[in-house]
């Protein structure tokens, strides 16, 4: 038990690492862990909440105890704030002449809070509080940071305890927002008037290298525009991660079965693996294809949904689509998703799409594909760091492979633009807001180990086999990342596994993993499993095979597909005024009517009903306002 | 009330008690201000735009909190009343048994659960009821060849908490009867058995009414907890295929509230629920006086 708990965090800082989006991974993508582990994670988080509820309550009592006895005079806390908003008028802004990354002349002391991996593996000495990182910010700067709290990353804790300090006013000077409702917590800040406008900062603090790479992506700024102001600044902004389909390759071989090339063969591949006992041990325990409904389709790439089959449909449900004409149309409500839920249904029918899907959340599909029962699942290129890899450490026999599932008219579908995965912001009257970039243009160096003082820190944290979020540990953690690393990545990979290029074009970040590649084909997990390996040699390749499934295998398939895919991006990601009030209750009431219609509770028909209430409790409402919002942009 | 002179240092222990009072119950009702606001944070409690019932009437007019109401009575009422029975019978047959160490033994056994959290018990019971759990493989064992996803069908999901409810708590209840049950003079019983009185007679018209004042007291209380269908428990088994029929107040509360940040109707339904929570115990406290001569005031 311990062991795995130990492996399957390794794996999710590894895929940090990685992908470079820590909150996101690990909120929404990768809710809950590996089997029990992750399901008493979610129940202490559940514990946690609640304990989360009396303090505020707490907090809410000490303000109002507070504002009561002091009446006009008001919270010290307000009245801090009104005063250094004031001075901040009276301070130049920005300073023309300055060296942006100059120290500061006084120290500036700001809080942050922020999300944390559960179980870090730091060098010693070094943890989330005090670290390598943190000290050079300081030094480099001279600001002095102080962390008020940290919750962890996965599930919803980090979030919710964000919330609470929102509703009662007393947010940190600099903080991320994380989880599910990024949208709706920004605009709850800026209506509140809690948040700098940063935009003077931007310009002139922001490095050319983080200019240069949000600059690639026209959507970047998008959702933090507020009346031509920018609000916060978005992260985990990198290109398109289509969604691929893996198969148990050993099942599908042991079966006979044909790739899954189209929606049939991957209803034919999924039903056998449930119903001819791939395994071989003799028992109806095996799986097909899983998939979670806790979120069922989304923009913002979640694990194990169905998107993949919704895409290849041509549907989007979650996503607003705006034609050539400028007419904007959620594709919740279109026939294309009619089409896509009618074949679920099938699928759910004939037994080719899990029989629990209704009650499976993200983090029972992780447990049924890590203990080997799942014979299929959709998921980015990333998957085999987690939790594909899962099922080669409790089984290095098995053996997964991507396949990319096109449209019938051959496109590779990806449901979104790359929309932000959360936002960093700076309370309202904090005196630096020019910090946060500083912060964001060292972080983004730290990523890119530019920093030659941080070379001995960089070594010891790989030495400690901790990758991850606690590779940066620095209390304000956003590194602008090249939105096309991944590609860029594996294509040199190609050219020089081609022999068109040799390894010297490789980036000092781009080098372990393609040594792993490397690792892979000259000596192939399999041959090492024949060898009577020790457990290290083991271990080695299977982390081998995971990072050559990764890249070789899945983002080799996506870069041979590049011109296929197409993204179809969500047109409108803020909220207009009938949202705030109505959208929760028109996403529940989606939810419900997709999940009748698939597991058979409701004919088909009954999407044109749903429809029509969807139009009728304020979504053709919204269509209209989203369309205004967009015409104005325009 | 008249006080003693030596008295007042039994006032004095009182304030402890009425400062965490204040601070954590009566300070915080003030933000029951909100439901009848535009909440935002940044202006505050104070000066956040009033928006009178605005807030109210979509609550009103949202199905969803009346599908959230309407799951908490029904989830509600089905527990208190098996919650009422189970207990009285089970306390009944066991006070029976002439056998010291077995009564103990049972006893303990059966008020073990209600120490249990629901995160745990919840646990188990996915176990048990899952497609490969172990209740489908009995009934596969006896021929029944589709799985039945008791947790993610409509119609089991509500006996599913009710039972669920009942076994982890009738052990804790029985034990409020088998006192009263102590308390029953003996010689009714001796009278009886001169009698020629059987033991189901006995229990009948000796046991039963003799405990009748207790259960009526307790049913007449439990009224005031007829909004509470057991957050810990809905939101341990609840899945969204089971929303239909298993989303009750507090569970929509706290979505609506936490994880869609919409502060001010999440106060605007828990402000309903209290309001009816308090005519309730004023209901139930007014029926306890009456039929079991139950006082505080």
């Amino acid at each position: 038990m311990n062991e795995e708990l130990i492996r399957s965090r390794y794996l999710t800082n590894k895929l940090q690492s990685v992908i470079y989006r820590p909150p996101t991974i690990t909120t929404s993508r990768i809710s809950g862990l590996l089997g029990k582990i992750g399901e008493q994670e979610r129940k202490d988080s559940i514990e946690r909440g609640k304990t989360k509820v009396k303090r505020s309550k707490t907090i809410l009592s000490v303000v109002i105890a507070c504002s009561m006895i002091m009446a006009t005079a008001a919270c010290s806390s307000s009245n801090k704030n009104d005063s250094t908003s004031a001075e901040n008028k009276n301070n130049p802004v920005v300073d023309d002449n300055a060296d942006p990354m100059a120290p500061y002349k006084e120290t500036v002391n700001y809080t942050v809070v922020r999300s944390v991996n559960q179980d870090p593996k730091f060098p010693a000495g070094e943890s989330y509080e005090k670290n390598s990182f943190q000290d050079y910010v300081e030094k480099t700067l001279n600001v002095k940071g102080k962390l008020l709290w940290t919750a962890p990353s996965d599930g919803d804790q980090y979030p919710k305890k964000l919330s609470l300090d929102i509703a009662s006013n007393r947010i940190p000077d600099i903080f991320t927002i994380e989880g599910q409702n990024i949208v709706s917590m920004l605009n709850t800040l800026v209506e509140g008037d809690m948040i700098e406008d940063l935009t003077p900062y931007y310009e002139k603090y922001a490095s050319q290298t983080v200019k240069d790479r949000y600059a690639q992506n026209p959507y970047a700024f998008n959702t933090v525009n507020f009346g031509g102001k920018m609000m916060a600044i978005p992260y985990g902004m990198e290109k398109e991660q289509p969604m691929l389909v893996w198969v148990r390759e050993d099942w599908r071989k042991k079966l006979n079965l044909p790739e899954p090339k189209t929606i049939d063969d991957v209803r034919t591949i999924s039903k056998a693996f449930a119903t001819q006992d791939p395994d071989g041990n003799g028992k109806q325990d095996t799986l097909g294809l899983v998939a979670q409904s806790s979120s069922m389709y989304s923009p913002a790439f979640d694990l194990h949904t169905l998107d993949s089959i919704y895409w290849a449909m041509n549907a989007f449900p979650a996503t607003w689509i705006q034609g050539e004409d400028g007419k904007v149309k959620y594709g919740g409500i279109q026939p294309e998703a009619k089409a896509a839920l009618s074949v679920l249904r099938d699928m759910y029918k004939e037994g080719s799409l899990d029989k629990e899907y209704g009650l499976k959340d993200g983090g029972k599909t992780t447990e049924d594909v890590s203990s080997g029962r799942a014979g299929m699942v959709f998921e980015a290129w990333y998957a085999p760091y987690y939790p594909l890899g899962n099922t080669l450490q409790n089984n290095p026999n098995a053996d997964w492979k991507a396949y990319p599932l096109l449209s019938a008219d051959g496109k590779l579908n990806v449901g979104s633009n790359p929309s932000p995965a959360g936002y960093l912001v700076v309370k309202k009257g904090f005196k630096h807001p020019e910090l946060l970039m500083k912060l964001i243009n060292l972080s983004t160096e730290f990523k890119d180990k530019t920093i030659p003082e941080l070379q001995d820190a960089y070594e010891k944290y790989e030495q400690a086999g901790t990758v991850s979020v606690a590779q940066h540990p620095q209390y304000v953690d956003l590194a602008v990342i090249e939105p096309a690393m991944i590609y860029n990545q594996q294509k040199k990979y190609d050219d020089i596994l081609a022999g068109k290029a040799d390894k010297s074009i490789l980036l000092p970040t781009e080098i372990s993993s393609f040594e792993q590649i490397e690792a892979e084909m000259k000596n192939p997990l399999e041959n090492v499993l024949k060898s009577n390996p020790t457990k290290e040699a083991l271990g080695t390749a299977i982390a081998n095979r995971i990072g050559f499934l990764a890249y070789n295998n899945a983002m080799k398939t996506v870069i041979d597909n590049e011109s296929n895919i197409v993204v179809t991006p969500n047109a409108f990601a803020g909220q207009t005024p009938t949202m705030v009030k109505s959208w929760a209750d028109l996403q529940s009431l989606q939810k419900q009517a997709y999940l009748k219609i698939i597991i058979g509770s409701q004919p088909i028909d009954s999407f044109d009903d749903f429809v029509k209430q969807w139009n009728g409790q304020g979504g053709s409402q919204i269509t209209q306002e989203v369309q205004a919002e967009l015409d104005k942009r325009k | 009330m008249r006080l003693s002179k030596n008295s007042y240092h039994y006032l004095l222990m009182l304030i402890p008690g009425l400062a965490l009072l204040a601070v954590f119950s009566i300070a915080p009702m003030f933000g029951i201000i909100m439901a009848f606001q535009h909440f935002n944070p940044g202006k505050g409690m104070w000066h956040s735009p009033l928006v009178g019932f605005e807030n109210f009437s979509y609550m009103f007019h949202n199905q969803a909190s009346w599908q959230a109401i309407r799951n908490t009575l029904i989830i509600s009422i089905s527990k208190m009343v098996t919650g009422l029975i189970v207990p009285v019978v089970f306390a009944l047959f066991l006070n029976e048994v002439r056998h010291m160490f077995f009564k103990r033994v049972v006893q303990t056994i059966v008020y073990l659960p209600h120490f249990l959290s629901w995160v745990i018990i919840a646990g188990i019971i996915k176990d048990i009821l899952g497609a490969n759990g172990l209740l489908n493989v009995m009934l596969g064992h006896l021929g029944l060849h589709d799985p039945i996803l008791f947790l993610g069908s409509n119609t089991w999901f509500r006996p599913i908490l009710v039972v669920t409810d009942v076994w982890k708590e009738f052990g804790f209840s029985a034990i409020v009867y088998l006192a009263a049950l102590t308390n029953i003079n003996p010689s009714l019983y001796e009278a009886a058995d001169i009698d020629g009185a059987t033991r189901m007679q006995k229990i009948r018209y000796i046991s039963l009414p003799g405990i009748t004042t207790t259960v009526i007291l307790l049913a007449t209380l439990s009224l005031q907890g007829v909004l509470n269908a057991g957050f810990d428990q809905v939101f341990n088994l609840y899945n969204p295929v089971v929303e239909p029929t298993g989303d009750i107040i507090d569970t929509y509360v706290y979505r609506i509230g936490f994880e869609q940040v919409n502060y001010e109707l999440g106060t605007a339904v828990g402000l309903f629920k209290s309001v009816i929570s308090l005519l309730l115990i004023a209901t139930a406290y007014k029926l306890a006086s009456k039929f079991a001569g139950y006082r505080i005031f």
